[in-house]
């Protein structure tokens, strides 16, 4: 019995995955080939005062590509943007703005700023690439009744991160992210972040996320409604052509 | 019956758009706070049904002045857009718009412009003309194709007493330009790097100057000019503009060179005056903005312009129409009938503007300096937009003038008296 218990302790120390494993396996898991959405994005101050921004949005490569349509506040609508993320080079960023009848090619660099004026900034909508971050185990945790994998983050030089470190709870059946702790270069706590996924088809897919800037004492909740996935989005979409036109919910 | 049931089909499936916006503002002149009548556009609508791969867009306005009560309404554009895989085709009466710099676009001279919004931004400047426009889009480059079928000039503030650069009278155009199709043509190419862009344009001057003049010539006394006659010069741009980042920075840059020369006029052979004098003028300038942008940490945005105008060369030579015999009479000062609408200010100028938002967006901060690097003078605006409910907001702002008092032809101290403030309310739907 003794051995028998040593053997598995023994075991599960040789077989239990690193941080850079779990990573592999978070960005190995089956995600849609495209999704389609409407985002309801709801902003709120320390006051109490929220304000709210509704888009459309397509997708697909894992968010690698991606056009955003804005369709509330109304001072805003027809307003779009295109993204391409680039693995070896700079994304490529252009605005639609039909008040000057122009598609604005826009920098990309800055990564850190927010999007759309919300706590989310364009870093934390684009996807993390494995080579430059540096990934650890912490102690499994359960949150919400949900047993999680804990991974310290921390982005290399090359990542120009705005972040100095993350913490994630990756739930473990889903290896979806659950919460998201993001520290900045002071480290200090920057944001709080909670995820809520559902299934999908056979795929686990983002229905909320709901991030603190603990910092600015400001908060902003983002819903996926009306989500479609692997409904067979052109390649071609995504080309600034396309910036002109409010796709059909 | 099939092809029918797909027609129907695709009517079912058509989406109809529409935005707008409702903006009384009202302008008081700082120096006596008395109201400044010029017509701003009250209401605006822009309209669109998509049926599969085209469009049918619209957008109206209603011109209103305060104090005559009076409203226009305006059809600023109605056209027809198919967008194929390829690219698009647009046809109807449509705003261009050219450049990668903000605001002053030297290679932006699809549309004429309307001189009454010439401190608005964007299309809100520009006057809807007829033209057919054809995009392509083959890898990294973009051809654009634009056949302008009929000439339109810009419009002008004419008589209003209380626009300091108006002319006091619109004058009588004597002639029909040479060639009323106007052509464009643009090639992009985008890379890591950024886009750069190449433009030509052939069309005619959007302001009227002087062709000929009626003179009368005496022995042994300056020649009289009995009248002045104008016309549109015929101009040709070629243009560059491109857009890259470095670091942080964004730089914006845009360049054309105009070449504008008398058009061919149509005189009736058997009744020209005596006293015909044509003028026949060559000249070549240039137009430059550069521009650099930069966006803080907490999303303002800075950017600084810089732009020049000048004129490289000019010939101009006076003859007597049926004899063909030089003379020599007084060369005018040339103005271009082309380009940026700030060339009418000065050849040179800095503009530094800023803009943030606070509380969620609920406030807007702008500001912007120009200042005059040819002469004296600068312009000074400033706005805060408040919005306390979702789709609303209420802007004030105030716009200063300065030149000089020993320079009454700078066009800064022409222009003090339009200093003003203004208060607008908008109601986005």
């Amino acid at each position: 019995m003794k051995k028998f218990i040593f053997f598995s302790i023994i075991g599960s120390i040789v077989c239990a995955q690193n941080g850079l494993e779990i990573a592999k396996m978070v960005d190995a898991r089956p995600t849609p080939k495209d999704m389609f959405n409407k985002t309801k994005m709801v902003l709120t101050n320390s006051k109490g005062q929220s304000r709210t921004n509704i888009m459309v949005s397509k997708s697909m490569d894992g968010n690698k590509r991606q056009i955003i349509w804005f369709l509330e506040p109304k001072d805003d609508k027809g307003v779009s943007f295109l993204k391409i993320e680039h693995s070896n080079q700079d994304d490529e960023m252009r605005m639609w703005l039909p008040a000057f009848k122009k598609i604005r090619r826009i920098s990309s660099k800055r990564k850190g700023d927010a999007f759309m004026s919300s706590d989310l900034s364009y870093e934390d909508l684009s996807s993390r690439d494995l080579t430059k971050n540096e990934y650890s185990r912490l102690d499994d945790e359960i949150i919400d009744g949900k047993d999680c994998y804990v991974l310290k983050v921390i982005p290399k030089k090359e990542a120009k991160s705005s972040y100095s470190k993350h913490l994630s709870w990756i739930e473990k059946s889903s290896l979806m992210a659950v919460k998201e702790e993001s520290y900045d270069k002071r480290g200090e706590l920057k944001k709080n972040k909670a995820y809520t996924h559902k299934k999908l088809k056979e795929y686990f897919v983002m229905e909320r996320i709901f991030v603190e800037d603990i910092q600015k004492n400001h908060t902003t909740e983002v819903t996926f409604l009306d989500l479609q996935v692997d409904t067979g989005i052109d390649y071609n979409l995504f080309h600034e052509k396309n910036l002109k036109r409010i796709p059909k919910m | 019956m099939k092809k029918l049931s797909l027609l129907l089909l695709s009517f079912a499936s058509a989406q109809i758009n529409y935005s707008g916006e409702i903006n009384p503002s009202v302008m008081t002149r700082k120096s006596d706070q008395s109201q400044i009548n010029l017509p701003f556009r009250i209401a605006t609508l822009e309209g669109g049904y998509t049926f599969g791969s085209v469009d049918l867009k619209t957008s109206i306005a209603i011109e209103h002045r305060w104090n005559t009560g009076e409203s226009v309404f305006n059809l600023r554009e109605v056209y027809l857009a198919y967008y194929p895989d390829w690219g698009e085709v647009k046809f109807g009466k449509q705003i261009h718009a050219w450049g990668a710099v903000d605001g002053n676009n030297p290679t932006d001279n699809l549309n004429p412009y309307d001189y009454y919004y010439m401190f608005s931004p964007g299309t809100k400047r520009k006057l809807g003309t007829i033209s057919f426009s054809s995009k392509i889009y083959v890898g990294n480059f973009q051809l654009e194709g634009i056949i302008i079928p009929k000439h339109e000039i810009n419009r002008m503030p004419y008589g209003e007493k209380d626009f300091p650069l108006s002319m006091p009278v619109k004058p009588f155009v004597e002639y029909e330009v040479d060639r009323e199709m106007e052509l464009g043509f643009r090639v992009q190419n985008s890379s890591v790097l950024g886009d750069v862009g190449f433009a030509i344009f052939n069309g005619n001057d959007r302001a009227p100057s002087l062709l000929t003049a009626n003179v009368t010539f005496q022995e042994g006394v300056p020649p009289v000019v009995d009248q002045m006659n104008l016309g549109y010069r015929s101009t040709t741009t070629w243009g560059f503009d491109f857009v890259t980042f470095i670091g942080d920075f964004t730089l914006r840059g845009e360049s054309s060179i105009f070449k504008t020369r008398a058009p061919l006029l149509s005189i009736n052979l058997f009744k020209i005056p005596l006293d015909l004098y044509e003028l026949h003028q060559e000249v070549t300038y240039a137009q430059s903005v550069f521009q650099v942008e930069y966006t803080t940490a907490s999303d303002i945005t800075i950017s600084g312009q810089y732009i020049a105008s000048n004129v490289s060369s000019e010939r101009y030579d006076w003859f007597h129409t049926l004899s063909v015999e030089l003379v020599q009479l007084p060369n005018p000062t040339f103005r271009p009938g082309m380009g940026t609408p700030f060339a009418i200010f000065t050849d040179k100028a800095i503009m530094l503007s800023s803009s943030g938002v606070m509380m969620d967006d609920r406030m807007e901060l702008k500001g912007s300096t120009v200042v005059n690097m040819d002469e004296s003078g600068y312009m000074f605006t400033a706005s805060i937009g408040y919005s306390p409910w979702i789709n609303w907001k209420i802007e004030t702002a105030i716009v200063q003038f300065k030149g000089e008092k020993d320079e009454p032809e700078n066009a800064f101290t022409k222009m003090e008296d339009f200093s003003h403030l203004r208060l607008g309310l908008y109601y986005n739907f």
